[in-house]
């Protein structure tokens, strides 16, 4: 009777232990003039939540916030997928963390992974190491309230008039929509820039 | 405590609280810049239009409905057929749907619809069991038994604590339920009693998208037997996230005899309460949310009417001196709540949230000269941090999650004229609790200490 007690607690921390040890996918990270990039790994979209969603003819939203860990600095990106299903196409657009947008429109599930497979620029940095904590929110639905929020900020003392500062407001905005997010990613890294 | 009694549960369950675009922007707004400021980034202004393009909906359907009526969903979306939305609609509605107590989660996607650029909506929900439970339970400990312990931290959209009843959908566009409900809202010069109650639900009054229900409650207790007893609430969406409702709420008891010496007293109350709550929501939850904004603001207006024994006491050995009277009051006053969640992961969310009431009655009796005028002043603040024990995956079908939760609050009554009786009390709170909800109900069990 204990061994098999013991037995079944043994499987059972086998079986825990192997979930735990099934680590997320984890995002390449690179860096070029000072700029770290970051390329997401493309199991994000094979996952099933996220397939459907973005098989759901309306947007997906990858948001990427980046947090310099001893420095409390905060930048991002955001990527958007949407399916037009009348025009079979996928209808993609990338922001990065200072402003850079890229926009596609891509015939084949294919060109998608490809497109996906692009470093998303995070942050700019002349510091010889960086320790990031890099968190990837899934959203669905687009992040359509930035409009306002740009104008507001705009108006509020004009924080959001300064060209090239970081695109961090259209990387954020999507953290203040209300949509709950399908899934989400934490990675930890440090980089030596130099 | 507040009349919302009995009847409020039924309401409250599904009860849309909402918001308007301006109001939402000036609070959305206040929301990014304090994020912004705290994160003390550099922000710079984009170009960034959407790339989603408005979508007409030629048609909605949904998808999975066993119990709840597919044409209350619709309603409750506020969306309609043959109109075109952009997606930032379609989120407000998934939030909306989300809140309603009859479903756990909804899915939005798009197929193609009739000719190009016409698109058929569908809504896959995922439903609650036509039974329900709210049960709300966490006792407040304390050193000392004249503390005003503050329940605001029961903080479940309907006000109440318990809860047990049925809800079945009937034809297209209504609901019958029948329950119990147990103490509700706390305020100073009404109260909740407990009550057994049935009633309807019209949705799509009128094809407005307003709600109306109608309860028979009996309360079960207070001042003897409860005599069936009226509700109406009516609820007018404004838009996806803000809702004016209208509410009467009477409450009766039977009259009961009291024997003094051998004569009989008559003992009656009974109290009707008139009030409008102006809300916006944009939270994710019909009870715990873990994202969003909820304001209320309630004013209110009630009035009690009764007859009892007001003293009893010996003129001399041989003769005794009761003051029976019957008495009327009448109060007005408003409520307000701001509650703010955030989602720090996917598990973690914190809340703060303020309360303030302000009420003032009046009471008079043969007895008394002139009225006799309470104000009743309450403010409180509280913040909350929440863990859920399930993943985003998992939580299509309820939540797990423990709450760590703190609340100051004062309450200070004035008498006029000056009376012996006046209070004022400083109230310092703390607790945790296990939260569950799953398609059977909402389970909310804890403890709490005060001082």
């Amino acid at each position: 009777m204990v061994i098999r007690a013991a037995a079944a607690i043994a499987l059972l921390l086998l079986v825990a232990f192997s979930s735990d040890a099934q680590q997320p996918p984890r995002p390449v990270f690179n860096v070029q003039a000072g700029v770290v990039g970051a390329t997401l790994p493309a199991s994000v979209l094979q996952q099933q939540s996220v397939k459907k969603q973005l098989s759901s003819g309306l947007t997906t939203t990858f948001l990427v916030i980046a947090r310099q860990r001893e420095l409390s600095r905060v930048t991002g990106a955001r990527i958007e997928v949407r399916y037009d299903l009348w025009d079979e196409v996928w209808i993609v657009r990338r922001v990065e963390f200072d402003g850079k947008t890229d926009r596609q429109r891509l015939t084949s599930a294919e060109a998608l992974e490809k497109w996906w497979r692009t470093p998303v620029r995070l942050l700019a940095t002349d510091a010889a190491r960086v320790a990031l904590q890099v968190d990837l929110s899934v959203l669905p639905f687009s992040a359509a309230e930035e409009e306002d929020a740009r104008q507001w900020i705009t108006k509020s003392g004009g924080v959001g008039t300064a060209a090239g500062g970081g695109g961090i407001v259209d990387a954020l905005i999507g953290t203040t929509i209300s949509a709950k997010p399908i899934t989400s990613y934490r990675w930890n890294v440090e980089l030596a820039l130099r | 405590m507040g009349a919302v009694a009995a009847g409020a549960v039924f309401v409250a369950l599904r009860s849309p609280y909402g918001a308007g675009r301006r109001p939402i922007i000036v609070i959305r707004n206040l929301t990014i810049v304090l994020l912004l400021a705290a994160l003390a980034a550099p922000l710079a202004a984009q170009d960034a239009a959407a790339p989603s393009p408005l979508l007409f909906i030629e048609r909605i359907e949904v998808r999975n409905a066993n119990r709840v009526s597919p044409d209350v969903v619709i309603a409750e979306s506020r969306l309609r057929e043959g109109r075109e939305y952009a997606e930032a609609e379609l989120r407000d509605a998934a939030t909306r749907l989300a809140r309603l107590p009859f479903l756990l989660s909804v899915d939005f996607a798009l197929e193609r619809g009739s000719e190009r650029g016409r698109h058929v909506l569908i809504l896959t929900i995922n439903e609650t069991k036509p039974f329900f439970f709210l049960l709300d339970v966490v006792p407040v400990y304390d050193n000392d038994p004249l503390l005003d312990v503050d329940y605001s931290n029961d903080r479940n959209a309907s006000g109440e604590n318990l809860a047990l009843g049925a809800r079945w959908f009937v034809g297209r566009r209504g609901a019958v339920h029948l329950g119990f409900s147990g103490v509700g809202h706390d305020r100073e010069f009404a109260r909740d009693y407990a009550s057994f109650a049935v009633g309807y639900t019209q949705y799509d009054l009128f094809g407005s998208r307003a709600f109306a229900t109608i309860n028979l409650k009996r309360p079960v207790e207070g001042f003897g037997e409860g005599l069936i007893s009226p509700q109406l609430v009516v609820g007018v969406p404004v838009s996806a996230n803000q809702t004016i409702t209208l509410k009467y709420d009477e409450t009766r008891f039977g009259e009961e005899k009291r024997t003094v010496l051998g004569v009989d007293y008559p003992i009656r109350f009974g109290q009707k309460v008139v009030s409008a709550t102006m809300a916006y929501n944009t939270t994710n939850e019909p009870f715990f949310p873990t994202r969003g904004t909820l304001l209320q603001v309630t004013p209110m207006y009630g009035w009690t009417d009764g007859a009892r024994i007001l003293s009893t006491g010996f003129v001399s050995p041989t003769e005794t001196l009761v003051q029976h009277s019957a008495y009327h009051t009448h109060f007005f006053g408003a409520e307000a709540a701001a509650t703010r969640y955030w989602e720090l992961t996917d598990r973690d969310s914190v809340w703060g949230n303020l309360r303030g009431e302000w009420a003032r009655e009046s009471y008079n009796d043969q007895f008394t000269v002139t009225e006799l005028d309470r104000t009743a002043r309450y403010g409180s603040i509280g913040i909350g941090y929440s863990h859920s024990l399930w993943s985003p995956e998992e939580r299509v079908n309820g939540d797990s999650r423990f709450e760590f939760t703190a609340r100051y609050s004062n309450r200070d009554i004035e008498n006029d004229p000056p009376a012996f009786f006046t209070r004022d009390t400083d109230v310092t709170q703390v607790g945790f609790a296990w939260l569950r909800r799953s398609s059977w109900g909402t389970l909310r069990l804890g403890a709490g200490y005060a001082w």
